[in-house]
């Protein structure tokens, strides 16, 4: 029980890990890797135009 | 540090505040004014972004947004100004607070503000207010989110927040997430189901989420604890809770099983109007799900059982085991690399007998200092500091008794008002009673970035600045970990400015400036940084988020932050203050001949966040008027049909609006959408129309109508009757009467 907790919980540390690789500004190797697999994994998300506006 | 340049770079990253969400989104500029916002480029955030955020540039950008200091010239409520530079304002203010804290003392100034809508006060209003000596801060998160962390607190000593994304069972007490409002958390279920998540919406209306949901649970408006109840008798009874953690970490649960016996699922049925069968196939399914996790919900926040309602949802967390674990409910704690408004507040420097005068804190202490500050030698032991303002809604004067004590001067008086970012003429119950306590004042002072009906009723009106024309780091007020940068995109018009210059100026006005040496808003940023080692523009540079990585399970290490370091079912701090130690179930005032209808108010619309953006054509263009909601059968008989103008009447006010039929509504419940007013009638009718539809003349705040701990209005399920009306209504415009 203790080892399914704690691979639980490393796998949503490593997510988190990840994720701030996403977040840089200026990325290195490691973090444009960690955004190419974010990418594989969500996929594009296309634009909604439900969110646009007339100019007015 | 000198205050950042604007920058026209495409890529300048924005957290929105036009709702309380934060989303964040990217702006662009053009020729130094914001051209348009859009979504982020990140895919993981992409999705988060409504049709208000992209609206940014339209409200922005208004031909309307205050610019320039404003002095009352006319009566009170007249809404004529002249304008004034800031200076002057500012050294008018700081004289005539001066005079009425002399006249009456301290903690006759109160304030009331929506963190939400100004994010960047950095808690300085706390700061000057205890240094001052008033402990009368109110909010609209008393009534929302605020209220239920300082009930949070009280069971296992911090609001946790869901991890919704990676839960099997989600569970939605009323709350409905969906694409344009709450737009993240509809992100994060939508996510979780397509992996397999279970969801269970217990809702009157089948919602946009009952829509979808596994199992909808119409429940009877305003019934959530006993609901709550109902899950726990079958949990409890079919031994379906977490007997370890049970053992080693929580109080009561003895008492707790004795009381969850007083409600049978018969009667449970029988109060909330679900069948047993399925009350219990509901509670089988969050409770033998790997990990489940219960949202918060604005709805429980608003019942006469609100408290119990909170801790019931608390304790079928921690019963189940799923608190504090992945797809779970998750304590944050503070942030290690952010210092917490909840210090920069000062809470320490407010004397015990200024503390004792907060308004309310006498009848309904939950959220106030008298009952939170029982939390604090247990707070500092798990988390490191005594303070935990979670959501800035844990150390609140009661915004009933505020205004009360504003109307009548007892019990004692209260003669400078402050509202900033808030229009709270038309955002706490009881609107009548509002007006009544700001036309009984010496001094009001408001904060706005446009004209509202609260702002007519000040001597000063000062125009605030908005989220793309400063710099900023969004914690999520300690509710979830990570930090967000908001970029400055653009100058503040003429002489807008934000709240954390607003009270930096007026303390160093009057003579606290040795607590305010922060000159610029990125200086406050860089000492709030400082325990990560870098400055706002070294973090800003590098990072347009950073999400600290999660520690599960910390209760093993510390224990809880409550008086007995475990899950209190029966709470010690409740018990300590009179009040019934364990949850209950109470009835709201019931419907009868006269007023036939269960009303439920503060529902929000897409188009809008409270009472804001009306006057914003493109978003108004999407929903014109106010429209309350009825179910067929009860519109015909009262001879309804759609789009025909009604007034709603109960037994403290009435508004008018229009109907729409909806087959998605439970009969005999009318649900009213939130706050609003008419910025077309400016000048035409008075305070822009706030009385004509504003769902806040309706809520009465009597006590048999208020939760007994917190003073929660029962906003969610009161009487009330529909009157058809045979003529729309005087002085709309074309724009209301056709949409």
């Amino acid at each position: 029980m203790r080892f399914k907790e704690w691979l639980g919980d490393a796998k949503q540390r490593l997510m988190t890990n990840i994720a701030n690789r996403t977040f840089k500004k200026n990325p290195g190797l490691l973090d444009r890797l960690a955004i190419r697999f974010l990418r594989s994994s969500i996929g594009e998300v296309p634009h909604d135009p439900e969110l646009d506006h007339p100019e007015n | 540090m000198a205050s950042a340049k604007p920058t026209d770079n495409k890529n300048t990253y924005s957290v929105c505040t036009i709702c309380d969400i934060g989303c964040q989104l990217r702006a662009e500029t053009e020729d130094g004014k914001l051209k348009r916002m859009i979504a982020h480029d990140n895919p993981a955030l992409a999705r988060n972004v409504c049709y208000k955020g992209t609206a940014a540039a339209h409200i922005h950008n208004h031909v309307d947004r205050l610019t320039r200091p404003l002095k009352r010239v006319g009566e009170r409520g007249e809404d004529k100004w002249e304008e004034i530079s800031y200076e002057q304002a500012m050294d008018e203010i700081a004289e005539r607070l001066k005079k009425v804290v002399d006249q009456y003392g301290p903690e006759s100034m109160a304030v009331s503000t929506s963190g939400w809508n100004t994010q960047t006060t950095h808690s300085m209003d706390r700061r000057f207010m205890n240094a001052l000596g008033t402990p009368n801060y109110i909010s609209g998160v008393s009534l929302c989110a605020g209220n239920t962390a300082a009930v949070n607190k009280m069971t296992y000593g911090w609001f946790p927040f869901a991890d919704i994304s990676n839960s099997q069972c989600i569970v939605l007490f009323g709350h409905n997430p969906r694409k344009h409002s709450w737009t993240p958390i509809f992100n994060m279920i939508n996510a979780a189901r397509a992996n397999g998540a279970k969801v269970i919406v217990l809702d009157p209306r089948v919602s946009d989420q009952a829509e979808v949901a596994d199992l909808h649970l119409s429940l009877r408006s305003g019934t959530d604890a006993a609901m709550c109840f109902g899950w726990l008798n079958v949990i409890i009874n079919e031994k379906l809770y977490d007997k370890d953690f049970v053992a080693e970490y929580t109080v009561g649960f003895d008492e707790l099983c004795e009381r969850v016996n007083d409600y049978p699922l018969e009667r449970v049925a029988e109060i909330t109007g679900v069948d047993a069968e399925l009350i219990a196939e509901s509670a089988r399914m969050y409770a033998t799900a790997e990990s489940a996790c219960i949202p918060w919900t604005p709805i429980t926040d608003m019942q006469i059982s609100s408290t119990s309602a909170i801790r019931l949802q608390s304790i079928l967390r921690a019963l189940t085991g799923n608190i504090d674990i992945p797809g779970g409910d998750v304590f944050g704690g503070f942030d290690p690399n952010y210092i917490p408004e909840s210090k920069l507040g000062n809470h320490e420097m407010l004397s015990a007998e200024q503390k004792a005068k907060q308004l309310g804190s006498d009848a309904h202490p939950a959220y106030t200092y008298r009952a939170q500050e029982m939390l604090s030698e247990h707070t500092e032991r798990v988390y490191g500091y005594a303070y935990a303002d979670i959501v800035m809604g844990c150390y609140m004067a009661n915004p009933s008794a505020t205004f009360r004590a504003m109307a009548t001067e007892k019990p004692y008086p209260v003669k400078a008002f402050f509202v900033l970012g808030n229009n709270a003429l038309l955002s706490y119950p009881n609107q009548h009673q509002i007006l009544k306590g700001m036309m009984n004042q010496d001094l009001i002072v408001a904060h706005e970035i446009f004209m509202t009906p609260t702002a007519m009723l000040a001597d000063y009106v000062l125009p605030g600045d908005v989220f793309s024309e400063r710099n900023h780091i969004a914690d999520n007020w300690n509710w979830k970990l990570g930090l967000t940068v908001s970029q400055k995109a653009v100058e503040p018009p003429a002489e807008a400015s934000s709240t954390f210059q607003f009270w930096h100026d007026l303390a160093h006005r009057m003579g606290f400036a040795d607590l305010f040496p922060w000159q610029t808003i990125e200086d406050m940023l860089d000492h709030r940084l400082s325990p990560s080692g870098k400055t706002f523009e070294q973090f800003s540079n590098e990072n347009y988020m950073y999400i600290q990585p999660p520690e599960y399970r910390k209760y093993r290490q510390t224990g809880f932050a409550t008086p007995s370091g475990k899950v209190e079912l029966k709470s010690s701090v409740l018990g300590e203050l009179g009040f019934d130690p364990l949850p209950y179930y109470r009835e709201g005032p019931a419907v009868s001949e006269d007023y036939p209808y269960y009303v439920f108010t503060g529902v929000r619309e897409d188009a809008f966040f409270q009472t804001g953006q009306r006057q914003v054509k493109v978003l108004r263009d999407r929903m014109p008027s106010p429209k309350l909601f009825m179910h067929p059968v009860d519109a015909e008989r009262q001879g309804i049909i759609d789009h025909d103008w009604v007034k709603l009447q109960t037994e403290t006010g009435e508004v008018t609006a229009k109907v729409l039929i909806q087959d998605s509504m439970k009969q005999g419940h009318i649900r009213v959408p939130h706050g609003w007013w008419y910025p077309e009638m400016r000048g035409e009718a008075k305070l822009a129309g706030a009385f004509i539809s504003s769902d806040a003349v309706l809520c009465p705040d009597a006590p048999e109508y208020l939760d007994y701990e917190q003073g929660i209005p029962h906003f969610k399920g009161f009487p009330g009757r529909i009157v058809k009306l045979n003529e729309p209504p005087a002085g709309m415009s074309e724009q209301v009467l056709a949409g």
